[in-house]
């Protein structure tokens, strides 16, 4: 487990937590980014992280993006 | 019978295609109940009589955690529709499913219109309807299947123009207005969301917490269950109301232990659980209503290609600033021709008017108003109508193109750096066109931090308004050299706004920005109806700008200039000129301490335009002897003083009362006015001051 900001890019990895983010945490859910839901890292090379949920493109800034915990194998 | 529609969807599922082609050209703009902004609604007319329908904002989610998601989320509960069509995308079913499965919990009645199939065939994908329908208790339809483009007149091929502009047409579109008679009389089953054992218990703990909530208002949710279901996830308009609904402060209480109990099971809470199992039925539907066969292909690999450039921190960077620069390069080179074009025509309908004035044998004072106050005044500014407009309309084009979140993405780094979001850029750039406009765009930012930051810092973007008083200045003052001069103003306005940036942000504003999180959407062609709106509503106000505080501003100048009666006009003695005398040892250390200057600074405050116009007054010139007159009274030095005092206080009247509007506080309405006028006062005369001490180096 290791929050997505560590994952290169071009990796596909699954969710497995989004840490106490409150209203955040919903928000991502909503979009798809919950636990169990499979992201992909597009972009990721300091700056926002560019996530691929499905056909959608999210940008999350880093702190948020340093909440998601993804698993790290795959 | 008539009906009433609501039309929900993601974005870019072709939902205003759908709903253009439905309604045609029956469009308007309409107030309806329980929501507090404007929805475009349309009609059509079938053998059943008249059938309304509102466009709803494009969201994924009713969590009502973004303005668009309000409005819907507050439209349907209001019920003010018979039915609601919740348009699906059949490429992406999975993503659409969640929204169309929030909706149908609420239990309105509800048509899921499966909208372009042929790309989800094309891409290998294939929705079987009728189980679709069968799991949702739903009636299904599926549109632009075989429906003709009427724009590219392509059958079936068209899905590529899935932009607004494309207009489904024929059976589909047919079947949905068919669909849409019929389906409120068909019998319906509630959905029925299997969200586990955790959830369940936690929802029904809180339907007893609530029991004393008045039925009508349950009723809002789609019953007790519903309204205990939308706590669990903590939904924002739910949460804003529950102590109306649990007036003893049970369900809050139940609400916190229950959130404690699965985030020790599970590493999430509640909110996350309801939220992750409604996904799950989701997923599993589509994996079960959708055949993919072996051709199946990702989608927006072309947007992907682009974005694989324009996101790459420097070279996207770069992208970025050559983007802004065309914007108004484009904006000048044909604004300009246009601009002189309306200049000889408000000349000259300003000679015909005073001359029929003269024929009438009206009053000297009444044609000193019109030639002195609102020709001079108000004509002057008039003629920056269509350079707005032009503005406008590049920024309406980089948004819906798709770019502009790709900028708020690269520049996000950056931005962070001075203490500002992502997303303030935009409201930045607009700035450049008019500060108005651009402080009513602050409302993207989430963070009241965020919001009133940028708000505070807009003032220093130079405005187009600006611009005359540069060009009157820079021409009579810097020959060859007047474009540079002209571009650092436009520099030194942004390094004066980054600087504030910093220095609030360390003070008034302590905290971080808020992370971004923005979605970019697929790239697409903006389309004319979008662009033309916002050029046209740009100028309108603009236009309303002129008519108001310009016109008062040139009016009330004129009429001080000619008080008390007998005075020489806008002379020593008139009620300008004591004014002018009692402020002007205050710019003395700017260079510029004489009565004419600041008298045109007073009334720039009405807007920066009637500078230009002030000074032609007072100095009792215009055109091409207004350039020798200020050569009486400024060094190049102190004319550049006067610039920077120009470019960073106050912008008009305008922006103040916009300020105010977005505040909602006199507090930060006068600290934007105050900081301004200091900051503008203390840059000044730190310009006049050092350029003292340093030109004599230089000679």
């Amino acid at each position: 487990m290791c929050p997505v900001k560590n994952i290169a890019e071009g990796r596909e990895v699954r969710v497995l937590r989004l840490l106490g983010c409150g209203n955040m945490a919903r928000r991502l859910c909503e979009v798809g980014v919950y636990p169990g839901a499979r992201i992909r890292v597009l972009r990721n090379q300091g700056g926002p992280v560019m996530l691929g949920v499905g056909d959608a493109r999210f940008a999350v800034g880093r702190g948020i993006a340093e909440k998601i915990l993804v698993s790290d194998e795959e | 019978m008539n009906l009433s529609v609501a039309l929900a969807g993601n974005p870019n599922t072709g939902k205003t295609s759908l709903f253009n082609a439905l309604t045609g050209s029956n469009q308007r703009v309409g107030n309806w109940p329980g929501v507090t902004v404007e929805l475009v609604e349309g009609t059509f007319r079938d053998d059943g009589g008249e059938i309304r329908v509102v466009d709803l904002p494009g969201t994924y989610s009713l969590g009502a955690a973004s303005p668009d998601e309000r409005v819907a989320t507050e439209f349907l509960l209001s019920r003010s529709a018979d039915l609601v069509a919740i348009v699906l995308d059949a490429s992406n079913l999975e993503r659409s499913l969640y929204l169309a499965v929030q909706i149908l919990e609420l239990d309105i009645p509800a048509l899921l219109v499966v909208n372009m199939g042929d790309l989800a065939v094309s891409r290998g994908m294939d929705v079987d309807l009728d189980a679709l329908s069968r799991r949702f208790g739903a009636p299904v339809v599926s549109t632009l299947a075989r429906g003709d483009c009427a724009r590219c007149a392509s059958r079936g091929a068209c899905v590529g123009c899935m932009s607004p502009r494309c207009l489904p047409q024929g059976d589909g579109v047919d079947s949905l207005k068919r669909a849409m008679r019929s389906a409120g009389a068909l019998r319906r089953s509630p959905i029925r969301v299997p969200y586990g054992a955790d959830v369940e218990r936690a929802v029904s703990r809180l339907e007893t917490a609530m029991s004393a909530a008045p039925r009508a208002a349950s009723d809002e949710f789609g019953g007790m269950r519903m309204l205990a279901l939308r706590l669990a996830e903590r939904d924002p308009i739910v949460m804003d109301r529950i102590a109306e609904f649990s007036p003893d402060g049970e369900a809050g209480r139940i609400l916190a232990e229950e959130d404690a109990l699965l985030t020790e099971r599970f590493g999430y809470g509640l909110d996350t659980a309801t939220i992750e199992r409604r996904w799950r039925f989701v997923s599993e539907t589509a994996s079960a209503v959708v055949a993919k066969g072996r051709v199946y292909r990702e989608r927006l690999s072309v947007t992907d290609r682009i974005d694989r450039i324009v996101t790459s921190p420097f070279l996207g960077l770069i992208i970025f600033l050559a983007a802004t620069w065309s914007v108004f390069k484009v904006t000048y080179l044909l604004g300009d021709p246009i601009a002189h074009v309306l200049e000889t025509c408000v000349r000259l309908g300003g000679d015909i008017v005073l001359d029929a004035l003269a024929r009438m044998g009206a009053p000297a004072i009444l044609s000193s108003l019109v030639s002195d106050g609102i020709i001079g005044g108000v004509g002057s500014v008039l003629i920056f109508v269509p350079q707005i407009m032009l503005l406008f309309a590049a920024i309406a084009m980089l948004e819906e193109s798709g770019y502009m979140a790709r900028g708020v993405f690269v520049m996000d780094r950056i931005m962070a750096m001075v203490g500002l979001h992502g997303k303030s850029f935009i409201p930045m750039i607009m700035g450049f066109g008019c500060n108005v406009p651009a402080i009513a765009a602050t409302r993207i930012l989430d963070n009241p931090r965020d919001r009133l930051l940028t708000l505070m810092v807009i003032p220093f973007m130079s405005c187009s308004a600006r611009l005359p008083v540069y060009i009157l200045f820079a021409g009579a003052f810097y020959g060859s050299n007047a474009p540079t001069v002209v571009f650092s103003l436009y520099v030194l306005g942004v390094v004066v706004a980054v600087v504030a940036a910093r220095l609030l942000g360390g003070t008034l504003f302590r905290g971080e920005p808020n992370d971004l999180f923005i979605e970019l959407p697929p790239y697409q062609a903006p389309t004319l109806r979008t662009v033309a709106r916002s050029a046209s509503e740009s100028g309108l106000m603009f236009l309303r700008k002129a008519g108001t505080w310009i016109l008062g501003g040139v009016v009330v100048m004129w009429a001080m200039a000619n008080l008390p009666p007998g005075v020489p006009y806008a002379g020593e003695e008139s009620l300008v000129g004591r004014l002018g005398h009692v402020i002007a040892p205050l710019f003395a250390p700017a260079g510029y301490g004489f009565w004419q200057a600041a008298v045109a600074l007073v009334f720039g405050f009405f807007a920066k335009e009637v500078i230009v116009g002030t000074f032609g007054t007072l100095l009792g010139v215009s055109g091409t002897g207004l350039d020798a007159a200020l050569a009486q009274f400024f060094t190049p030095l102190s004319a550049y003083a006067f610039l920077v005092m120009t470019l960073l206080y106050v912008p008009c009247i305008a922006a103040v009362a916009a300020t105010y509007a977005e505040t909602k506080s006199v507090r930060w309405t006068s600290f934007m006015v105050l900081f301004t006028v200091l900051a503008g006062y203390l840059a000044s005369v730190a310009v006049f001051q050092i350029g003292r001490l340093l030109l004599p180096l230089f000679r």
